[in-house]
């Protein structure tokens, strides 16, 4: 009887000491997949609702960076050649929704040439935008002075107009901003450029 | 059990969470750059040019695509020796020449403002390997022995996507022979 105890007893150990270390083994992994997963919109740099990180695609780029780049931004270009600017909100600080129509607006940024491209929550261009993924320094409809308002969202408008596809119950998205060949003045103060403001109109 | 026995084995535990942590960082960038490049690879083998059509949201293989950029890639692989990679590089337009390590670095860059000539002609190899290089081209050292190759070509206008398309088939990726 006594044996027998004994021999449970192990085995009750053997079994709580492997759930304890496949628990740790779990809150590992996942910690870490939480810690990159956002790293390619966060990161060091913050101007507005953009966020970006001098070190994108360099090789000074730290683990958590360079991880988290490799799961939303892979292949991207070092700061040299193109910047890569991500809005996950707008200005007011709310996630970025396809069941809102958002108003953007700004001033070309002094680089060679940009575009704005709204993703999907999964880092992929949106279902049913209908070709409506993006605008950029070459189509978009602007003022003498540079000045531009570009139309965010599912419903159809005329002009500037990026389409974030079905509402389908409030999706978020992000929207990236990609300046290639930025001017010296950029690279050298990523916080101090003027980025466009998004404003939200309305949501369904 | 003993409360000191508990101790050890959850001061093993905190060593297997943070193990289990850093080593997911360390290798996540790591383990989505092979998926891409044996991706890139299944289409036509390494060493290859490979023209994706413009991308849509059909497409599924490299995150944050842009659909104003039309792409040509190569998955290389330094194993069997140095690879050669050439390109025409279009008027008027952005375009650039990058390659990305098997930890996904962007190690090389070269756009149409650098590129003489309107061509490039690069031959990649290990570090330290010694090359013949063809007259003309430039040694590029790889920090890796895979990884990925990539032009962009910025489409100017709707007007020139055909003459940029064209433009952007000249790319090459071979083996140095």
């Amino acid at each position: 009887m006594a044996a027998d105890r004994r021999h449970g007893n192990r085995v009750r150990h053997a079994l709580a000491v492997t759930a304890l270390l496949l628990c740790a083994l779990l809150v590992g992994v996942v910690s870490a997949l939480l810690g990159v997963r956002k790293q390619f919109a966060a990161g060091g740099v913050r101007s507005g609702s953009w966020q970006t990180n001098a070190n994108i695609g360099s090789s000074g780029a730290g683990p958590y960076l360079r991880a988290g780049v490799a799961m939303g931004g892979l292949l991207a270009l070092n700061a040299s050649e193109t910047i890569y600017y991500t809005a996950t909100t707008d200005d007011a600080g709310e996630p970025l929704s396809t069941a809102c129509q958002y108003r953007v607006e700004g001033r070309e940024p002094a680089t060679r040439w940009w575009s704005i491209t709204a993703y999907a929550d999964d880092d992929f261009l949106i279902r049913g935008s209908n070709g409506r993924y993006s605008v950029d320094a070459t189509s978009i409809e602007k003022g003498v002075d540079g000045s531009f308002v570009l139309r965010v969202g599912g419903e159809p408008r005329a002009g500037n107009w990026i389409s974030t596809g079905p509402p389908d119950g409030g999706q978020p998205f992000s929207l990236t901003l990609r300046l290639y060949n930025p001017d010296a003045s950029v690279v050298s103060d990523l916080r101090g450029v003027a980025l466009p403001r998004i404003e939200r109109e309305h949501c369904s | 059990m003993k409360r000191s026995g508990w101790g050890r084995w959850l001061l093993l535990a905190l060593v297997v969470a943070v193990v289990a942590h850093v080593s997911t960082v360390w290798l996540l960038p790591r383990v989505i750059m092979r998926i891409a490049t044996n991706a890139m690879a299944a289409r036509e083998g390494h060493n290859r040019a490979v023209f994706p059509p413009r991308a849509d949201e059909t497409a599924r293989t490299i995150v944050r695509p842009s659909p104003d950029l039309l792409y040509a890639g190569c998955a290389f692989d330094l194993a069997s020796g140095p690879v050669r990679l050439r390109a025409v590089v279009p008027k008027d337009t952005y375009w650039s020449l990058s390659m990305f390590g098997a930890n996904t670095d962007n190690f090389f860059v070269v756009n149409d403002r650098v590129a003489q000539g309107g061509a490039v002609d690069l031959v990649l190899a290990p570090p330290g390997a010694k090359v013949a290089l063809p007259a003309g081209a430039t040694l590029v050292e790889a920090p890796s022995m895979r990884g990925i190759v990539l032009t962009r070509t910025l489409i100017a206008s709707a007007a020139r996507l055909g003459e940029l398309d064209e433009a952007r088939r000249h790319f090459t990726c071979a083996p140095l022979s």
